[in-house]
């Protein structure tokens, strides 16, 4: 339930500044335009609304509430981030062949695999399917 | 009628006919890659060609494009295309119970089904229905968008509000870019990449398929067993084919309904059909949807298939393409000398009989290479997770660059990916955000234009007896699950909240 809620808080702070950034968005001239900022205006007290219903609900529910038993293992899902990310970040530094097979290879160890042919093998045949698929075949060039 | 006969039974028009399955379905099957892509791809290859081939293989890479997305979307939970988006709900859970082989049997059969019955429908009343479509204002289109919200409640099964706060954070995100009436760019912070919006594709994308890995990988430190998913063959018989017929045949008419409305896409009717099929359930069926049952999967792969034909219907009484994928075929179509349009039954009869005998010959292609294909795709699941995962999450980021050459995109599969994660950590249901993202720029920009053409007077929104009929509906659709949902969490009865959502 704790954790629920941290994401009920989290998104009211969220529409708190979505409904700043809504507020900068110019008015129409036109009297019978509803404007670019009337539209998000709604949905953003929409998301309000329906986070204080949560919260109240949280609060007040007699239901046992599954959300206080959420496991998260921080630690892995972080290595998974930053691997996922390093590997986008690569893209554009970096030839795609070579970070690709780092990242097969890297989630592979991670996933527990201890075979080196198996590490190896499954890398570089991947990297060649898709460089035959997309790059020959499809004519799609990753920077 | 003879002549239409032979031209479509040469060899040449079979085997493009049979290629263009074929492409459709491995495009589709592939994340990030479309049935659209495909077609373009194609179309410089066709201009060589004789008409009946050409289009041939453009149709058949139409329906095989929708037909693919189910594949990944029920073996590993990685939808190709946002028309397999409400495949997975039921879809992946069936291969989870082991039951790969019978999910994908019958979304084939499904598609099939709905693919023909959509084409029959457009031999017979084409023209009639195309005045129909006609009939669809701003107005209508806003009304169809929000009764098509309105599933909100269905599709997050006891977690009602928390998908009511997801959707609005979906037609939230769809507000980014440009204002579609002003051209005002909202909430680009400055980004070149996000004035056209947030890219859909990849946001599934990230959204399903990265999330999953993330949580696979998150979950093995738990040491957790998951069962693991095994592929078995499983032979269906006529007779339970046959059990389901009220499903195949209401998600049929559902999909060739919303496919003859230009420009709603094939998202709305998947997940329409998905609502219907629960709403008209018997009580304890309903709260087994999402939990894997054979529905489930038939009420969206019949409704996408049977979106083809119904999009064919303005595309070729009218010259006005439905969607993306059938405004690809218009191009194709003017390259080959034909023009859509009343006059094309008059002026090319024996042509538009071509390719109404092509579409119902491509739905059999489609039919036998999902069976065919069934038999080896589906060992997919077969390979250990620690292999599989790291080649899905590679294929995800590799595809959504190839939609349009933009790294940006890339990053959009990761940040949704971790989103999805986080999300689904703490019991948020994921489609409702991808069902705002798809409505949002329709409901936007049609209550916008409504207001505009009737002078700030939104009575319109009631008055005109379609979007009145629609928004009636939403309206109870969505107050009363969520008065009711409300209501047994109050109680403490979570267990009858599910089965009530869909009243």
């Amino acid at each position: 339930m704790k954790g629920e809620g941290i994401v009920n808080v989290v998104m009211l702070i969220f529409c708190g500044f979505m409904l700043y950034a809504v507020e900068r968005l110019p008015v129409p001239a036109a009297t019978d335009e509803l404007g670019p900022a009337f539209y998000p205006r709604l949905i953003v007290y929409a998301i309000i609304v329906f986070n204080v219903l949560q919260l109240i609900v949280l609060v007040f529910t007699k239901a046992k509430n599954k959300g206080g038993n959420i496991e998260f293992h921080f630690g892995r899902f972080l290595i998974m981030v930053v691997i996922m990310t390093a590997y986008v970040f690569s893209l554009s530094h970096i030839d795609y062949k070579i970070g690709t097979f780092l990242l097969i290879l890297s989630l592979m160890v991670l996933l527990g695999v201890k075979s080196y042919k198996l590490l190896l093998s499954v890398s570089v045949l991947a990297v060649g399917a898709i460089y035959l698929f997309f790059e020959l075949l499809l004519n799609v060039h990753i920077s | 009628m003879i002549e239409a006969f032979a031209q479509v039974f040469e060899l040449q028009t079979l085997l493009l006919v049979f290629l263009g399955v074929f492409l459709g379905v491995l495009f589709s099957a592939i994340p990030g890659l479309t049935a659209t892509m495909g077609i373009a791809l194609l179309i410089p290859y066709t201009f060589s060609l004789p008409q009946v081939p050409a289009l041939g293989m453009l149709l058949g890479i139409y329906i095989g494009g929708m037909y693919g997305g189910a594949i990944t979307a029920i073996l590993i939970r990685t939808p190709g295309t946002p028309s397999a988006a409400a495949t997975l709900l039921d879809g992946y859970p069936m291969a989870a119970k082991g039951q790969a082989g019978k999910a994908l049997n019958f979304a084939t059969i499904a598609s099939f089904v709905g693919g023909i019955i959509s084409c029959v429908i457009l031999i017979l009343v084409a023209p009639q229905l195309a005045s129909f479509g006609l009939k669809f204002g701003p107005a209508e289109f806003f009304a169809l968008a929000v009764f098509g919200l309105s599933i909100v409640g269905t599709i997050s099964g006891k977690h009602a509000i928390k998908g009511m706060v997801i959707a609005a954070l979906g037609l939230l995100i769809a507000t980014v870019g440009m204002d579609p009436i002003g051209g005002v760019p909202r909430f680009t912070f400055g980004s070149i990449n996000l004035t056209s919006g947030v890219s859909f594709i990849p946001a599934l994308i990230g959204l399903f398929a990265v999330s999953q890995v993330i949580k696979e990988v998150e979950e093995k430190v738990k040491g957790s067993q998951q069962k693991k998913i095994k592929f078995q063959r499983e032979r269906i018989s006529l007779k339970e084919h046959f059990s389901y017929w009220k499903d195949y045949l209401r998600s049929s008419l559902i999909g060739t309904f919303i496919g003859i409305i230009p420009g709603t896409g094939t998202s709305i009717a998947t997940f329409l059909s998905y609502n219907e099929s629960k709403r008209f359930a018997k009580k304890e069926r309903k709260k087994e949807y999402g939990t894997g049952i054979p529905e489930g999967v038939i009420a969206s792969e019949s409704s996408n298939n049977a979106v083809t034909g119904g999009a064919l219907v303005p595309l070729l009484t009218l010259g006005i393409p439905g969607d993306v994928v059938t405004a690809v075929i218009l191009g194709g179509l003017m390259i080959q000398g034909v023009t859509p349009g009343p006059l094309l039954f008059q002026n090319n009869g024996t042509l538009v009989n071509s390719l109404f005998i092509t579409l119902i010959i491509a739905n059999i292609f489609m039919l036998l290479i999902g069976l065919f294909a069934v038999r080896f795709v589906g060992k997919i699941v077969d390979v250990p997770k620690n292999i599989l995962l790291p080649i899905v999450v590679t294929l995800c980021f590799i595809g959504s660059y190839s939609l349009s050459n933009n790294l940006f995109d890339v990053w959009i599969a990761l940040v949704f990916g971790v989103i999805g994660f986080l999300l689904e950590k703490f019991n948020y249901p994921l489609a409702p955000l991808i069902l705002g993202i798809i409505l949002g720029p329709i409901i936007e920009s049609n209550l916008r234009r409504t207001v505009i053409e009737s002078s700030g007077d939104l009575s319109v929104l009631f008055t005109r007896p379609i979007s009145g009929i629609f928004l009636t509906i939403a309206i109870v659709s969505f107050v009363f699950p969520l008065l009711k949902s409300l209501w047994n969490r109050f109680k403490g009865n979570e267990e009858e909240d599910d089965s009530s959502l869909s009243a």
